[in-house]
């Protein structure tokens, strides 16, 4: 059993999840299967392959769990085209105490739709919250257009970028520092990463609206930096109201 | 796309580092149009076990050079059946002398793959194993 | 018209009636190997500047003026497994067979700073080397050694600083001067991050313990080489021979700049600094290797790090034959592999030597395995006349025409990697990684397309029973491990042991040097295990970057 107040087992979900992955069931027939809806955030964390996101959201996780809330992540990683496979890689990262039933990572292929997030992602994400978890998180690669995409599912999105090979000028032609509503500037010990900073500090108070103002935080996951404040201030832009603050015409 | 997709979780169970040859596989496996979940290296059985009950895999392939395969394999397929996943197809692969094959299959491993077995051989076996 | 291109002519107009085995030739580099190569292939070399003599800069025919005329190289077979008692057992038959060096193989647990009793040890204890939990345990592994007259090299990386206090205290307890002490600790991590795997620390941690061993050594133990930086397992991860030389290198300048960072001079350094290789199969390029990574890290440390001590200028190197070129069918084949692998080395001038034994790919070698493998290194110093000269490959037109092109491509790659910001920053982005696991991706292909022959495994194969006499390590050792470390436990000072582990930790999370400390914590009987976990929990743990 979960102790996420749903009444399925963790192997009953994962079924679930293949099924509708399948379209083998209706996502309102899985949805009743899993559960009752709790109350539930979805947080977006989307940023290009190699900036650190899954590090950052290891921690994460971590830190949600010490705060008393079940996470659930789905992890969307992009089909090869050529052969329809694909390298769901990242998962040892998101491993944290096994036996945790409050944790739930699933990895899912893109499976032929182009862009940042499957056309199944928000049927499953429904299927996680009829489980019972509270924080969803759905994490993405890529800085195309469409990763967008995000910001119709989640309350709370973030943005990760580094100082890398201009990891955040892409990021800022891709429009993505538009939907965030917290920016992460990861691997803050690089060089060049002042300058980075000035650029997103500057970026971000473009994006200031209706009392939030959109925080850039300066973090090392690797050596662990930053990641409570990033957590305390998703959580703070999830107080304030979320998803409905400011930004969301693009929602619905 | 809505056929069954095969879905198949490369593991490094154990604490040697040699990977090269589990991300060698993985790639193989991608390209031959499989899903590939490659859990890294140092998993313990139960981080194992909960990558393919989690992912809801048909495939686990398990790879190992340290020679603590014997220990290390029958816990993980011990804890799959635990957790009701009797039926995943689970495979060996590493540094395993032929002699350990035996206790390894009555252990609930399908089959050994030994050193110099090739990706064809063993994407192959999947396909011939969990048809689509 | 030149007489080259003349007969270049004729010959290409002959093989279009018979051909050449393939169409074109290349080695695992990737490059080009031509035909014929003739002095026209060497016209940019400038005998002086770019050879010179053996024991002068830029080193590329040797580190001594004699090589093996004055002595042959060490040879050093890996070895350890089991118990320590067990471990010595083989030293001893090893040195009682001619051997002049030990060098130590441990077990995962002990190289991942986990104590024997630890749940994620369970199955692993003993299995691939010697399981060391305290200074009891060293000080079986070295009954009956003189530690003043052997060279040990112990194969540790980030429990180095560890299992090295544990050796300093040994000799301490033995009334051994330091200054006595002749050996190796591994002790390199940025290549565990990207093709080994047994890290512990994040790498601002690792590096520091790194630097502070540079540091404690130069003064204390000045015969120590303090690091010996490995391109060995980058190769055994996929890597081609360029990619080994250039990413060895390219640690190696990450951390000289690390040492001098921190307040180090590079010739109080540089001159412990010591390397591994790998010998691979494909002979010529091998022998190429070994000589341009010596060219090239002379002129590193001379022109780039201005080093002014001769000795900081010179690549000394142990080699070990490619364990992953080693095939489980027809094993007794691997004696020949072996062979020519350590051929290479020695005519690439290594300074020290293992060569692996026959059933390495199905288990660890028996005593009667390791024997032979010992022999093969003594038959070619003692019969093959090859000791007899200094260099005898210098001059060849290929061989020096590879090197070239070796010493070329790799600083390519030397670029491209400062270019991003240094070593540190291109593991961290998966650059160093992904370029390894592409070659070793291109090289399994090249064996199951039987582009690439394997005796015994894509050609000339045959049916055989399973191989029968292989080496067991008896499963017992980990019940026995386990019950010395609670007698340990209940039988040392308690007290004193608390009081020096959390001197271990207020070191580590100050300024001063971590090493007297650790040394005294060894002396107290306190674990591996207990120091490096009380440092984990201080500085956290280094977390894969997964790469595919």
């Amino acid at each position: 059993m979960t102790d996420t107040g749903g009444k399925i087992s963790t192997l009953e979900l994962a079924r679930l999840i293949t099924a509708v992955e399948n379209s083998e069931i209706t996502v309102s027939e899985a949805c009743s299967r899993a559960g009752k809806a709790e109350n539930s955030f979805v947080i977006g964390i989307t940023g290009p392959p190699g900036v650190g996101k899954s590090t950052l959201l290891n921690h994460l996780i971590r830190d949600f769990r010490a705060t008393n809330r079940t996470v659930a992540v789905i992890a969307v990683d992009p089909t090869s085209i050529l052969s329809g496979g694909a390298l769901l890689g990242d998962r040892i990262r998101m491993q944290t105490n096994t036996g945790d039933r409050g944790v739930f990572i699933r990895s899912m292929a893109t499976r032929g739709h182009l862009g940042g997030l499957t056309g199944k992602t928000t049927e499953v994400l429904e299927v996680l919250k009829s489980a019972g978890f509270e924080m969803l998180i759905v994490e993405t690669v890529g800085v195309g257009q469409t990763e967008v995409e995000v910001v119709r599912v989640a309350d709370a999105v973030v943005a990760v970028t580094s100082p890398a090979h201009g990891d955040e000028i892409q990021m800022m032609k891709a429009g993505i520092f538009e939907i965030a509503d917290v920016i992460v500037l990861n691997k803050s010990d690089y060089k060049g990463a002042e300058n980075v900073m000035r650029d997103l500090i500057r970026c971000a108070e473009g994006l200031n609206r209706n009392g939030w103002s959109v925080p850039v935080i300066r973090m090392i996951a690797a050596e662990q930096q930053g990641i409570t404040e990033l957590r305390e201030s998703i959580d703070s832009f999830l107080a304030q109201g979320g998803g409905s603050i400011g930004k969301r015409s693009l929602k619905g | 796309m809505d056929k069954k997709m095969i879905r198949v979780c490369v593991a490094k169970p154990g604490l040697d580092g040699h990977d090269r040859g589990a991300k060698v596989l993985a790639r193989a496996l991608k390209d031959a149009g499989m899903e590939v979940i490659y859990t890294g290296i140092r998993q313990t059985p139960e981080q194992v076990a909960e990558t393919c009950i989690q992912e809801d895999v048909n495939c686990l392939l398990l790879s190992l050079l340290s020679g603590a395969h014997n220990h290390l394999f029958p816990k993980i397929t011990a804890l799959l059946s635990e957790k009701g996943r009797k039926d995943i197809l689970v495979l060996g692969g590493g540094v395993i002398p032929e002699e350990d094959d035996e206790f390894l299959m009555k252990s609930g491993i399908k089959r050994v793959f030994h050193t110099g077995a090739t990706t064809d051989e063993i994407v192959a076996y999947i396909r011939e194993q969990i048809p689509s | 018209m030149d007489r080259y291109k003349e007969w270049d002519q004729k010959t290409n107009e002959k093989i279009k009636k018979s051909p050449e085995r393939k169409k074109t030739f290349r080695n695992h580099s990737g490059i080009d190997v031509k035909r014929l190569y003739t002095p026209q292939d060497n016209s940019g070399m400038d005998y002086e500047r770019d050879l010179g003599y053996p024991g002068e800069f830029p080193f590329t025919r040797g580190v001594q003026p004699t090589m093996y005329r004055g002595r042959y190289w060490t040879m050093r077979q890996y070895a350890g497994f089991g118990t320590a008692r067990e471990s010595n057992e083989r030293y001893r038959f090893l040195i009682s067979q001619g051997q002049k060096g030990l060098s130590v193989a441990f077990d995962l647990p002990t190289q991942l700073g986990y104590d024997s009793d630890d749940p994620l040890a369970e199955g692993e204890v003993g299995k691939v080397g010697v399981a060391v939990d305290s200074l009891q345990d060293m000080e079986v592994l070295f009954d009956g050694i003189d530690l003043a007259s052997i060279s040990t090299s112990m194969t540790i990386n980030a429990s180095a600083f560890v299992i090295f206090g544990m050796y300093l205290a040994l000799a301490r307890k033995r009334g051994i001067s330091f200054e006595k002490l002749n050996g190796t600790i591994q002790n390199d991590i940025l290549k565990e991050y990207i093709a080994r795997g047994t890290y512990i620390f994040p790498p601002r941690a690792s590096m520091r313990l790194i630097t502070d061993i540079f540091s404690y050594c130069s003064e204390q133990v000045p015969n120590w080489n303090t690091i010996s930086i490995s391109g060995y397992h980058i190769r055994e991860a996929g890597s081609t021979a360029v990619q080994e030389v250039a990413f060895t290198l390219a640690d190696a300048v990450a951390y000289v700049e690390s040492a001098v960072k921190a307040g180090l001079s590079v010739d109080s350094i540089a001159p412990r600094l010591s390397f591994f290789f790998n010998a691979h199969n494909d002979f010529f390029e091998e022998v190429a290797k070994f000589r341009a990574a010596r060219r090239m890290w002379a002129r590193i440390m001379k022109e780039r790090f201005k080093a002014e001590d001769p000795r900081s200028w010179a690549l000394r190197f142990h080699t070990q034959t490619a364990g992953s070129t080693l095939i489980a069918q027809q094993k007794d084949n691997n004696i020949i592999r072996v062979t020519l692998q350590a051929l290479a080395a020695v005519l690439g001038g290594t300074q020290s030597l293992h060569t692996n034994s026959r059933d390495e790919a199905l288990s660890l070698p028996t005593e009667h395995s390791v024997k032979i493998a010992l022999r093969t290194q003594q038959i070619i110093a003692d019969e093959s006349g090859v000791c007899d000269t200094v260099d005898p490959l210098g001059g060849s037109y290929y061989v020096e025409s590879l090197t070239e092109k070796i010493e070329h491509e790799a600083a390519a790659y030397l670029n491209k990697i400062d270019s991003m910001g240094g070593m540190l920053r291109a593991i961290e982005e998966g650059y160093v990684q992904r370029e390894i696991q592409d070659s070793a991706y291109d090289f399994q292909r090249s064996i199951e397309s039987g582009d690439r022959a394997i005796v015994g495994l894509n050609t000339h194969f045959e049916k055989e029973d399973a191989p029968a006499d292989l080496l067991k390590v008896d499963p017992a050792v980990e019940g026995y491990q386990k019950k010395n470390l609670t007698e340990l436990k209940n039988g040392r000072d308690n007290v004193k042991a608390a009081e020096a582990l959390e001197k271990v930790r207020q070191a580590a999370l100050g300024e001063a040097n971590i090493m007297p400390a650790v040394v005294d914590a060894a002396l107290a009987y306190v674990t591996l295990g207990e120091i490096c976990h009380s440092l984990r929990k201080e500085w956290g743990e280094y977390q894969e970057r997964v790469v595919l």
